[in-house]
């Protein structure tokens, strides 16, 4: 039999109107009341709505009425378009048959279309192909429809026209989606196999697993196991998403869902794992995700010493959802106990930050973020640096090799020049270019992380009035001329604000770093000599002088209340400045280095 | 004896100073006299209160109280009289603006037991007093003193500001030495403060005004300690000096943690537990004596904390300076421990002194003065944390 089912995630590069094209299909099936739609209603963490950007994946349960006259389920996932979040996107696929591939009629292919395209082929998806944002005055429908039948290879009829604003082209969409995206395959009889490809921390429930039941069928109270821990769990609860979650009977071979397990152990929980029963086990797992690996690096640490273990429950929960961020235990002299947190590049660091602020109330100082650096040793090891401050003795390094990724830039022709300076300037190795028509072309090159983690992106749209976007994927280690910077304060080394950089970069950013940290660190009652050093050789020095003068001169009319109260927010402020020797350090000095012209 | 000093809050000039930050409207008579009403009101809510309370220090301050006319400030003087037992009365003083300085009104003052006049001067140089948009001229200050001369006062004091843009070392000792010479007791010198919201600070915010830096400052401070103490004055706060016997009684109950009632808009008070401030409006404070209700703005209840910092900053910034044994009573803290810590700081500069019972700052030390109570802040916390930890 099959099933009356639609399984479907929505991608596109950011910002071409995935959330809005999700309004209008929740708001036509009548998902959601009128009463309770806002734009991108989908986006319902803080931050989303903020910076106005998907941030996570979303699924969604629609009820649609056909004009064949049939009812069906439309099983929806929002996901982000940001590139430090395409991990997202990848897990959401997994999830689905099909995926609604949009491209903003005014923009064009851009570097994610292609990166998401591509994710969506290798899941075997179906792909809708959507040119959206039609009523723009600055649609180019014509260029946008060579684009995508380059890309994705399909015909042009194939290509749906929409604006998600007007909500028209929408009953296309969902005519596409019945005929062409594939009923989920039904095996409601074998053993469960649920594949989780998300989770949440919930303060009530503990965690609760986001689920696709690929075979078989679940019900409350039966005995679940995981794969790749074997520990079994009760079903306590199980259900579908409407905009918030609710509760149903069983779920069955075709269904998402989600469960919630009496799980203490919230570290048992694994994005990617099956969940199989225990009377009835699956033999084989469902293949789960590629492994993440973390691009970047940076320290977090609690601004209060005595928050460390409940920083730590916090990152735990954390990972629940965000199953691409990764922590470890590191301490620092400057800093204390704390935690070298993995993430998929600086947006991705921030916003995990944020939340981490925002949702589980940390107060966080962080540190410089760095990419991950292999020293080859003379005897022949290799030792894998996450924290500048580790990297071993110079003397007994055979050579420091640093990640090279493969970058693919997209943009209109005539900023090709600009761009290619820019690579090369960032000691980029050109591969290729491709036109994916007269106007647009894709520039391959391969280059050192280090160098484009920071501001290239920032960099890389300044030279092209913001048309260039960027996509870029890890293509391994290469052989790196490159120096491990220490900043000394008062003559001691903080490992805190190490850095390792490409030799070639050392002299100006040692300087830079010197006279941004001489802004940062207030005056204080002797003077503190700020240095830059490589090995013992001193590249740079500056010095704040001694604190003149702070006094409140007035103590008048008995108002002694007001003086107190501003020695109390002097002395808060002091509060959030870390002890390095006698010198008080504020908590930006440790990401000075982003606050930097590179 | 049951002691209190209090403080009355005269809330009029004829004209706001660009620096100045004190609760002020401008001057007009009829609204004076509806002050007054309502002063003579609030006294009389508070009489009761305090019926069993000798004055001891009676500081009339403002605004710019010597505007008063005689017939005004005799009521106000008689309703206190009923009100207070004033039998014991120390210390009375005035502050004065040298805009208005008649004799007939400082003779008055000296007749009804003034002994103590309080000048705002605050510079000898024409167009220094300009910048700070003060209403009066160096000659006004000139003429106000050979008046105080003439009626003969016991104790008079001079305020002085320094850090006035404009200001150079030379013009500051030539206020200095005008001042000397006028043959005063007191001397308070304020560094110029930038307070928010203030004409002053918005022209510095628009770079208008070049501020004097603020070594320059610390020069202007250290030359007149120095000098000060050439001339026989103790200085015997960070801002305050007097020839020995002539120190501010009042000011001192401040600092020593004593019993003040203050009365008019925006006065402060504090009864030993529990500090409170009167509304800052004219308007207010005339509508809620008028339906006899205390003027009150806000109070504060003293939390223990809130106790051992205001004893240690208001001791630090007197000449006495913190004692130990005071200190360890309060704190539970052994001083030396504190010691060791200031120690290992290495200061560069000679900041303070311990006898091994009294820990005093120097001047240097008090130009910092904030800087180092906020260090010995974060010890006495260190050592707690450590003290919980064992
Ligand atoms: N004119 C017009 N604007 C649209 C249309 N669709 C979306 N937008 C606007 O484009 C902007 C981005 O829309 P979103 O729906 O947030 O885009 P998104 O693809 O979900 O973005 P991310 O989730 O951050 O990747 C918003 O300002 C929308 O109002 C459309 O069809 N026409
Ligand atoms: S005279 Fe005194 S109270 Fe009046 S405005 Fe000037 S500084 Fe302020
Ligand atoms: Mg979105």
């Amino acid at each position: 039999m099959e099933l009356n089912v639609r399984n479907f995630s929505i991608i596109a590069h950011i910002d071409h109107g995935k959330s809005t094209l999700a309004d209008r299909m929740l708001e036509y099936t009548g998902t959601i009341s009128q009463r309770d739609m806002k734009s991108q209603v989908l986006d319902d963490m803080d931050l989303e709505r903020e910076r106005g950007i998907t941030i996570k994946s979303h699924p969604i349960q629609m009820q649609y009425q056909h004009k064949d006259g049939k009812k069906y389920t439309l099983n929806l996932i929002d996901t982000p378009g940001h590139v430090d979040f395409s991990y997202e996107v990848s897990r959401s696929l997994a999830a689905c048959e099909g995926a609604l591939l949009l491209v903003d009629a005014s923009q064009g292919v851009e570097a994610q279309t292609v990166s998401n395209a591509y994710l969506a082929i290798d899941n075997d998806l179906v792909i809708i192909p959507i040119i959206n944002k039609i009523d723009l005055p600055g649609a180019d429908v014509t260029s946008a429809i060579h684009q995508l039948m380059d890309l994705v290879g399909c015909d042009e009829k194939e290509i749906i026209l929409t604006s998600a604003k007007s909500g028209k082209g929408l009953e296309d969409v969902f005519q596409a989606i019945i005929d062409r995206v594939p009923a989920p395959k039904s095996l409601p009889d074998e053993p469960l196999r649920a594949l989780i490809f998300d989770s949440i921390f919930d303060s009530f429930r503990g965690a609760i697993a986001y689920v696709r039941i690929f075979d078989g069928e679940i019900k409350p109270g039966e005995i679940i196991r995981f794969f790749t821990n074997s520990s079994s769990y009760e079903v306590m609860e199980l259900g579908y998403f409407k905009m918030g979650r609710v509760k149903t009977k069983h779920l069955v071979s075709g269904d998402v869902g989600y469960i919630v397990g009496g799980v203490k152990d919230i570290s048992k929980i694994k994005v990617g794992d099956t969940i199989t029963t225990k009377n009835k086990p699956a033999e084989n797992p469902l293949p789960g995700y590629r492994e993440i690996k973390p691009m970047v690096f940076s320290g977090m640490y609690p601004v209060d010493a005595e928050d460390f273990e409940d920083l730590r429950s916090s990152l735990e929960k954390m990972t629940l959802n965000d199953s691409s961020l990764f922590y470890e235990a590191e301490t620092s002299n400057a800093l204390g106990f704390g935690f070298r947190c993995g993430y998929l590049g600086l947006l991705h660091m921030e916003i995990v930050q944020e939340r981490l602020e925002r949702e589980f109330d940390q107060e966080l100082i962080t540190t410089m973020p760095n990419v991950r650096y292999q020293a080859i040793m003379k005897n022949g090891k290799m030792i894998e640096i996450h924290n500048p401050s580790y990297m071993p003795e110079a003397g007994d390094i055979e050579r420091v090799e640093e990640p090279y990724v493969k970058a693919e830039i997209i943009v209109q022709s005539d900023y090709l020049g600009n761009i290619l300076k820019l690579c090369q300037e960032k000691r980029g190795i050109y591969k290729t270019t491709h036109y994916l028509d007269t106007g647009k072309v894709q520039i391959i090159y391969e280059l050192p992380l280090g160098e484009i983690v920071f501001d290239f992106f920032d960099k890389l749209k300044s030279v092209s009035r913001g048309y260039a976007s960027l996509d870029y994927e890890p293509i391994g280690f290469r052989p790196g001329d490159v120096v491990k910077l220490d900043i000394l304060i008062n003559n001691e080394p903080v490992d805190a604000l190490s850095w390792i950089l490409h030799r070639d970069n050392s002299f100006f950013h040692g300087r830079e770093l010197c006279s941004k940290l001489k802004e940062l660190i207030p005056k204080q009652l002797y003077e503190v000599v700020i240095q830059a050093a490589i090995g013992s050789k001193i590249i740079a020095r500056t010095t704040v002088k001694a604190l003149r003068k702070n006094v409140t001169a007035k103590c008048y009319g008995g108002d002694i209340t007001r003086k107190r109260k501003l020695l109390e927010k002097q002395k808060e402020g002091k509060k959030r400045m870390k002890q390095v020797g006698r010198v008080e350090i504020p908590q930006e000095a440790f990401l000075a280095v982003l606050k930097m012209e590179h | 004896m049951k002691k209190l000093s209090l403080y009355i809050h005269f809330p009029f000039c004829l004209k706001k100073c660009r620096y100045c930050d004190f609760y002020s409207e401008s001057f007009d008579l009829p609204k004076v006299d509806k002050w007054l009403d309502a002063l003579i009101r609030e006294i009389d809510i508070w009489k009761t209160d305090y019926f069993d309370f000798k004055i001891y220090t009676l500081f009339f301050g403002g605004g710019s109280p010597n505007l008063l006319s005689s017939t005004q400030f005799i009521r106000l003087l008689e309703s206190l009289k009923t009100a207070f037992d004033m039998s014991e009365l120390t210390e009375f003083t005035v502050e004065t603006n040298p805009v208005k300085r008649d004799r007939e009104f400082l003779m008055l003052l000296k007749d009804t037991g003034v002994n103590r006049l309080n000048v705002g001067v605050q510079s000898f140089i024409e167009n220094e007093l300009q910048t700070l948009g003060r209403i009066h001229t160096v000659t006004d200050v000139f003429d106000m003193f050979e008046n105080l001369d003439a009626v003969g006062f016991d104790h008079i004091g001079l305020d002085l500001i320094y850090g006035i843009p404009g200001q150079s070392i030379d013009s500051w000792r030539d206020s200095l030495s005008y001042a000397l010479n006028c043959g005063v007791d007191h001397l308070s010198l304020y560094n110029l403060s930038y307070e928010e919201g203030t004409p002053l600070s918005k022209l510095l915010e628009q770079d208008k005004i070049n501020p004097i830096d603020s070594d320059v400052e610390k020069q202007m401070y250290l030359e007149a300690c120095q000098l000060l103490l050439e001339n026989g004055y103790h200085h015997y706060e960070i801002s305050n000096w007097a020839k020995p016997g002539s120190e501010s009684r009042h000011n001192r109950a401040y600092w020593e943690g004593k019993r003040y009632l203050g009365l008019g808009p925006a006065a402060h008070s504090y009864d030993g537990k529990s500090r409170w401030w009167n509304v800052r409006s004219i308007d207010k404070y005339l509508e809620l004596t008028k339906i006899g209700q205390l003027p009150v703005d806000s109070q504060e209840e003293l939390t223990e904390q809130d106790r051992e910092i205001e004893h240690l900053f208001l001791r630090l910034r007197t000449s006495n300076g913190l004692s130990r044994s005071q200190f360890e009573n309060l704190f539970h803290i052994d001083f030396d421990r504190i010691i060791n810590k200031l120690i290992k700081l290495n200061i560069d500069e000679e900041y303070w002194i311990f006898d091994g019972h009294r820990f005093k700052l120097t001047p240097g030390g008090w130009f910092v003065s904030d800087s180092i109570i906020n260090t010995i802040l974060g010890f006495i916390e260190e050592i707690r944390n450590d003290h919980k930890k064992s």
